[in-house]
């Protein structure tokens, strides 16, 4: 199969959703290119603990993922990189990319020698923040590729030299800058995923007031051993064992002042980190504060399945206010039992927010004309000749089918292309 | 090819200042008596490569051994084409998990190279299959629904031709009696313009249409199927590439409802399905006399959600009762409108929906079980208010309608598991094949596949033939045929057409990568296939039986006949054989055991037991290294193979290694059951079943049945490896020395 | 057998202003935000739903519209933009025409054609009445009212017109008291009711509940104009002609419409100052609010609401020109003044104190006042 510029496909962003996308073109003959702003392949999924309903880890599909790139040269890809210009036409585009310095290069064999000689730790991103790790490191366990970062910080800080010196490949170099670079492709499929909504912004809650209301992504890192507490879910404020863990659904969304739009995942999301919960604490009491139970198609086993757990309260009605006791400990959500009219103070020692998930194009639209909806998502998959939009970009959706969504965007994207 | 081996050694990493590297040299050079031996400090490193690349030029080396860190890094630096490349993973698995300057960890690494130079001298370069057939790039789509119209167009426009069976006389499907719809960005309901998809199709050149026909009968495998297509009487036959299965759904059999709901009591309750189909016309009125509809009820989940009826939720019902409910307000404004509810779910963007039928004045409410009460003319339902605590009723209702839910075509038909269990019971012979799990197929009569195991697509649940991964859901479990629309789960007209997209992008990949011998999901890329030495064949069946994606079919005899196009190289098959005829050029029964005996197998009073770990190459062994970069140590009597699935593990393997006095065997597999992590299906589950014949073997040799184990890991699990790793360590030292040391 | 469903009901409240309340998901964040909503009587949502379902019974039961001093937290955090603030606002106006047997109330609210000439033709008669009884020989040299309209005459008027007012805004608010309390009304016995009294003063005079809502400003304002309103009620009723007059009941050291003017600091000349100051700042206030839509409760605004304003600013305005005309001492412009002023000051009386928004002033402070009396009266069932 003919592979000239005009035939390629530059993928933005290398989520579920873009790397799928990327491989199925790929798998199929054509040269596929990955621009990702982490220094890691494979997006947000990288951060959960498990997938609902089947409760399986996400590293295990990426682990194919990534050997299905490795054995395939068709698939080149850009890390801490980002898509700043976008020019021509569908056949013929010219993108321009920018790529932050990682200070490390292709020589790393992730020995770990440089964050042994590293002093200074920086705030761990990967874990939202709730741990540090060491300047010089590697983003996580599975990071494809599998090569260390060094923090802007430390190479601008005196120990830089210290740090350099202690690789023994040579891997590590403080000057290397910022760079963009010119890419000329056929078509285009942008994957730019989700942010989770800013809890800051509800301002009822009392989130980053009272350190024991977390949310829901902050709580697949506590869930996970390779988090801030090596998998024990445990009080911020006190490293204590929650005896009382609340589930907020709706923060945020459905909500006119926030995000008018349903999630999607949300429901599942806590019912399974409600599961997480029961397997570490057999006694812990977990109630689950719902509008409406949204587990569509078959997941609906999974909430019955949850349903059945008797010490999972499910709890009709949208949590107003959440405040702290007098004693400084614990905390209380006002909220309205809508089933019987009651208004109730419920104690919880943990709070999860059930935040939803804004379309990074609200923030970060595409360098180029596309119509977006009133949300800021994609309008349709077919963003204009020759660029197409895929998974949360377009839909607040779960993973099977923002998977199902790239893989269809590969598909446009070679029509695209095959044409020429 | 006549192989000359090189063995290189990195002693980067801190390899060199955990091993005596001269002594783990000997092991290639001395016991190997491999002449090429060579040690970089930095092998990764231009420098190294070039190093291997000079003794491929001039030393003629093409079978490398590359005794550095673990296969799944560095993979594009250690890449030579043409050679033979197997990479001892003495970073992660040995320096980095034991005790550097140990003689145990030296025992190890030399071990791993021992073994690796066994493996190398059974490996031969894989030569792609070609079909004797020249290979198809048609591509045949079941169902002329919005999914399987949409299925064949995203097709053709691929540059591929297309032949779209219907059974129907027309194309068109359900959507075909849906006057309205309601989708992205869900601020309404807008026409459906159905009649301009069945013209581009029918107008389509690339396309070739057969309505009111069926698949009479499918054989072969992607690439090379050949299908016979029945249209009133006549027959044709078309040679295809890969299947589209978009054969849709059929609603929920009203009458099989509960008599709450009032289905027949009058001619005014009706169906979502009929309203569509009442209002295709144009204007929706009372059933019974046409009159103006000015109260109506919706009742959602009528026999959803239900265990009695349907216990999944149809995901579409909710926006639909909105739509109809809106269609209706549209034509009525003064009409009242009821939505009676248990959970209204309406996810995404079609939230819209719901308010914009809140703002036009319908009321909603929550209850989770209507009844419906018919006297002659007056039709009223009474609920269960959940939000009011109270009964409520709504009276003198013109029209009520049923939200049943979407039933699979697939779900349709005799289930052949149930027929082979009878047949077993009839002739109750091969009792050792009884135990393993047979999968529900129906016979749907979709694709009539002439397939050894069904002549349809195994279910999931629910009679869904969908993938049952997260992370894949186009991995259906016969190769080349893709599930998409409704039949693979409910699902709105937006992501059925999505799924069409996804469903044609895999079909034509499957097509391309067959072209190249390639397997396709999730080994592509591997250029070897199963051969059978048939001369030696038994007729056991056992490969027919277990292979989980049918790709053995049977001749009268009950010789094997492996259609290698359908083939996923599992490798299943091969651990099944008692006789050992399967096996790749680079993976098999004979190449595993040599490894296990290149195992160095200390004396008993040296107190060294060995412990061999056959673990699954995507989650168990990942899971090691990843221990390993976390300098985490475990026992030093471990020994690991990788295997492809667990389920190729074949039991002569346990019997080789016990017989040669290896003290335990540890099984790593993934998890299954029926939320089974195994990318091969059945993998994990089969080796766990015919682990439990081991028994027989242990008792004949006389060993305790501790020695050996099967313990489900998946890949997060490396937290807890080691320790399971050392727990199953003491309990072989507890069960004391292998007897057959030395023998 | 259950409720009838009666989707006519919210049609209705549309008339009386309800716009957004369909669109109410029954989240409960409104009634869990709320202040004042309390675990025996949670609102707002809780209307919104019989308001939807159209159970009119229940709505004519519930005190729950009378508890909101629509302080608009639960408008201004809805996810649904469904405004149940302006609901439970709109809740009182119906209720307002419910307790009303004249059904005058629910003319005048539901159309504002009605609301407009009833206004008028109130004015205008007034205006003819005062043209036709006046004294013969007006003063021309000073401004002294009392030689065109006598102060004891004027009480007459007065005295009949209060008579009439109480009468209708005491049988509404009787009906009103049989809605909240049904068959509670007879069971609790007469010294419950004497206990709880001094409650109906407090919450009548400091309009207490509505301190404990968030933003306290919307308390202070509707306090002023309250006060300010009850305090010029007291001056141009009681004190007018010092008294009693009709009954030589008079001591016109205090009498109110007197010609000589009283010095600066005379209580009555400095109560009037309190009236007239509270009443401008508050009204305008809360004109300027409405115009802005700057609070959730000034967002929707009824035509009543802007009736009620106008009226008692143009009443104040009026007075205030009276003032200064009368120190000024110009005899002509205040005679006509002082009939403008009253052709404004009484419709607002007449048409506002039983049928309309005044008419809260005496529903809410007995509702909460049986609130009270419920409390107690389950209370000391508890102990018996």
């Amino acid at each position: 199969m003919a592979n000239t510029e005009s035939q390629s496909i530059l993928v933005v962003g290398s989520g579920m959703s873009g790397l799928t996308a990327a491989i199925e073109a790929a798998e199929e003959g054509y040269e596929t290119y990955i621009v990702e702003r982490n220094p890691y392949l494979g997006g947000r999924v990288n951060q959960l603990h498990h997938y609902f309903p089947k409760l399986c880890p996400p590293y295990c599909g990426l682990e194919i993922n990534f050997r299905r790139i490795k054995q395939n040269p068709r698939v080149r890809f850009f890390t801490m990189a980002e898509v700043e210009k976008i020019s021509g036409e569908e056949g013929d585009f010219e993108v321009t990319i920018r790529i932050a310095p990682r200070y490390v290069n292709e020589k790393c064999t992730a020995c770990g020698k440089c964050a042994e000689a590293c002093d200074m730790e920086i705030e761990n991103a990967f874990n939202y923040g709730m741990d540090k790790v060491k300047a010089a490191y590697l983003p996580h366990d599975m990071a494809f590729p599998m090569r260390y970062v060094l923090a802007p910080a430390l190479v601008k800080s005196d120990e830089a030299q210290k740090v350099k010196d202690s690789c023994p490949y040579d891997a590590i170099d403080l000057e290397m800058e910022s760079k963009t670079m010119e890419l000329k492709v056929g078509s285009i499929i942008w994957a730019t995923g989700w942010k989770p909504y800013d809890a800051n912004k509800l301002d009822t809650y009392g989130f980053g007031q009272y350190p024991d209301v977390i949310t829901n992504v902050m709580m697949e890192r506590l869930a996970s051993w390779t988090g801030p507490t090596q998998g024990k879910i445990v009080r911020p404020s006190d490293g204590e064992a929650p005896e009382k863990i609340a589930f907020v659904q709706c923060a945020g969304s459905r909500d006119e002042n926030h995000l008018p739009f349903c999630s999607g995942i949300c429901c599942l999301a806590s019912m399974k980190q409600a599961t997480y919960v029961r397997d570490q604490y057999p006694d812990a009491e977990i109630t689950i504060f719902y509008i409406d139970i949204r587990a569509t198609d078959r997941l609906e086993d999974f909430y019955n399945k949850v349903k059945e757990d008797g010490k999972i309260r499910f709890f009709k009605g949208k949590v107003a206010k959440i405040t702290q006791e007098e004693n400084g400990k614990g905390l209380v959500l006002r909220v309205e039992d809508t089933m019987t009219e009651e208004l109730r103070e419920i104690s919880a020692d943990l709070v999860v927010l059930a935040t939803g998930m804004q379309p990074n194009t609200s923030e970060s639209p595409l360098p180029i004309e596309v119509p977006y909806d009133d949300y800021g998502f994609v309008a349709s998959q077919n963003a204009k000749p020759g660029i197409y939009a895929a998974g949360c970009v377009r839909t607040p959706t779960f993973v099977s089918e923002v998977v199902q969504d790239g893989t269809a965007a590969a598909l446009k994207a070679i029509q695209s292309v095959a044409r020429r | 090819m006549e192989k000359k081996t090189a063995v290189y050694i990195c002693t980067g990493c801190g390899i060199g200042d955990a091993l005596d590297i001269e002594k783990l040299g000997t092991a290639a050079t001395e016991e190997g008596s491999v002449t090429i031996c060579r040690n970089h400090n930095n092998l990764c490193s231009k420098e190294g490569v070039e190093l291997i690349k000079n003794d491929i030029e001039n030393e003629g080396a093409n079978t490398l051994i590359i005794a550095a860190c673990s296969h799944r890094v560095m993979y594009d630096a250690f890449n030579f084409e043409g050679c033979i490349v197997d990479r001892v993973n003495i970073r992660e698995q040995v320096v980095w998990c034991q005790k550097p300057g140990d003689e145990n960890t030296q025992m190890m690494a030399e071990d791993y190279l021992r073994m690796a130079m066994a493996k190398v001298d059974n490996m031969e370069l894989p030569e792609p299959y070609k079909p004797e057939e020249e290979i198809s790039r048609d591509i045949l789509v079941v169902g002329g629904g919005l999914t399987g119209m949409t299925s064949a167009l995203e097709a053709s426009k691929a540059g591929h031709s297309v032949v779209l069976v219907e059974k129907e006389p027309q194309l068109g499907g359900f959507q075909g009696s849906v006057r309205e719809v309601a989708t992205f960005p869900y601020k309404g309901t807008v026409e459906n313009d159905l009649e301009a998809l069945i013209e581009e199709v029918t107008k389509n050149e690339k396309i070739k249409v057969y309505s009111g026909a069926k698949v009479e009968k499918t054989v072969g495998g992607p690439g090379v199927f050949t299908v016979t297509v029945s249209q009133n009487g006549t027959k044709a036959e078309h040679r295809i590439g890969a299947i589209v299965l978009a054969a849709g759904w059929q609603p929920y059999d009203p009458e099989k409802l509960d008599e709450k709901l009032g289905f027949g009591t009058s001619p005014n309750v009706i169906t979502n399905v009929m309203f569509e189909e009442s209002s295709n016309g144009g204007k929706v009125v009372r059933p019974s006399d046409g009159k103006e509809l000015t109260n109506v009820a919706f009742l959602q989940c009528a026999g959803q959600r239900d265990p009695d009826h349907l216990p999944y939720c149809s995901s579409v019902c909710c926006v639909t009762a909105l739509k109809q409910a809106l269609q209706i307000k549209a034509q009525n404004p003064d009409a009242n409108v009821f939505v009676v509810y248990k959970e209204m779910r309406t996810p995404g963007q079609s939230e819209n929906l719901y308010l914009k039928a809140q703002e036009e004045g319908i009321t909603f409410i929550r209850c989770q079980s209507p009844e419906v009460k018919a006297s002659g003319e007056g039709l009223a339902v009474e609920a269960e208010d959940e939000l009011l605590g109270e009964a409520v009723i709504m009276e003198d209702l013109d029209m009520v309608v049923l939200a049943t839910g979407m039933v699979p075509v697939s779900a349709f038909g005799m289930d052949i598991s149930k027929e082979e269990k009878e047949e077993e019971e009839a002739k109750k012979g091969d009792e050792d094949l009884e135990d393993i799990p047979l999968d529900v197929i129906r016979r749907s009569e979709l694709l009539n596949l002439e397939y050894r195991q069904g002549p349809e697509l195994p279910a999931l649940n629910y009679d869904f033939p969908d993938s049952n991964f997260i992370c894949f859901p186009y991995e259906s479990r016969r190769t080349g045929i893709y599930p998409a629309g409704c039949v693979r789960r409910p699902m709105g007209i937006a992501t059925a057409q999505e799924d069409a997209a996804g469903a044609v992008m895999k079909a034509i990949q499957c097509i391309e990568l067959t072209s190249q011998g390639s397997a396709v999901h999730p080994r592509v890329g591997d250029m070897t296939f199963p051969e059978f030495a048939m001369q030696r064949c038994t007729q056991c069946k056992r490969c027919t039986v277990e292979c989980p994606f049918g790709a053995i079919n049977e001749d009268e005899e009950a010789n094997p006949l492996p259609q290698i196009t359908r083939c996923r190289r599992c490798g299943v098959c091969m651990g099944a054989c008692p006789e050992r005829i399967i096996s790749f050029k680079n993976y098999s029964v004979q190449m595993i055991g040599a490894m296990i005996k290149a195992i160095d197998v200390p004396e008993e009073d040296e107190e060294k037991p060995r412990i061999l770990v056959l673990a699954c190459e995507n989650d168990a062994y990942a899971a090691l290294d990843m221990a390993g970069i976390n300098r985490m140590n475990y026992n030093a009597w471990i020994r690991v193979i990788p295997l492809r699935c667990l389920g190729s593990m074949n039991l002569v393997w346990i019997a080789d290694s016990l017989s040669k006095g290896i003290d335990g065997v540890l099984l790593l597999g993934c998890k299954h059951g029926d939320d089974y992590q195994c990318h091969f299906i059945k993998g994990s589950e089969l080796a766990d079943i015919r682990l439990s014949k081991v028994s027989e073997t242990l008792d004949r040799l006389a060993l305790e049945s501790e020695r050996v184990r099967f313990e489900t890991v998946s890949i997060i699990d490396y937290d807890r490896l080691p320790a399971l790793l050392d727990e199953f360590a003491e309990t072989i030292d507890e069960v004391g020395p292998n007897p057959f040391k030395g023998w | 057998m259950g409720i009838k469903v009666d989707p006519n009901l919210m049609k209705d409240l549309k008339a009386f202003g309800l716009k957004d309340a369909n669109k109410c998901m029954h989240c409960g964040n409104c009634t869990a935000v709320c202040p004042l909503s309390t675990p025996d009587n949670t609102f707002p949502r809780k209307l919104i739903k019989y308001a939807q379902m159209g159970l009119k019974d229940k709505v004519l039961k519930s005190p729950e519209p009378w508890l909101c001093y629509y302080c608009g937290d639960c408008s201004d955090t809805c996810p649904r933009g469904a405004d149940p603030g302006e609901a439970m606002m709109v809740m009182r106006r119906y209720l307002t025409s419910q307790y009303d047997w004249t059904g005058f109330a629910r003319r005048f609210y539901t159309s504002e054609k009605f609301e407009i000439i009833a206004v008028a033709i109130v004015g205008i008669l007034i205006g003819l009445a005062m043209w036709i009884f006046h004294a013969d020989n007006p003063n021309m040299e000073h401004a002294y009212l009392n030689s065109v309209w006598p102060a004891p005459a004027i009480e007459i008027a007065d005295l009949i017109m209060a008579a009439v007012l109480t009468f209708l805004l005491l049988s509404n608010t009787w009906r009103c008291v049989k809605f909240i309390m049904g068959d509670l009304l007879k069971k609790i016995p007469l010294e419950v009711y004497i206990l709880q009294a001094k409650d109906l003063i407090i919450h009548f005079l400091t309009q207490r509940k509505f301190g404990e809502c968030e933003d306290r400003m919307q308390w202070i304002v509707h306090l002023l104009i309250m006060t300010g309103y009850s305090t010029v009620f007291l001056l141009v009723v009681v004190f007018l002609a010092g008294g009693i007059h009709v009954i030589g009941l008079s001591w016109d050291k205090i009498m109110f419409q007197r010609d000589v003017i009283y010095p600066f600091f005379h209580p009555v000349r400095l109560l009037g100052y309190y009236a007239t100051f509270a009443i401008l700042y508050g009204t305008t206030y809360a004109m300027i609010g409405r115009l802005k839509k700057n609070k959730a409760p000034y967002k929707s605004s009824h035509g009543t609401d802007w009736m009620f304003l106008i009226l008692l600013q143009l009443t104040t305005l009026t007075g205030i020109f009276i003032h200064f005309t009368r120190l000024l001492d110009w005899p002509m412009p205040t005679y006509v003044l002082y009939v403008i002023h009253l052709m404004v000051a009484i419709p607002m009386l007449v048409l506002e104190v039983p049928f309309a928004k005044w008419a809260h002033l005496a529903f809410r402070p007995v509702v909460l006042y049986l609130m009270g009396v419920k409390e107690k009266y389950k209370e000391l069932k508890g102990i018996a």
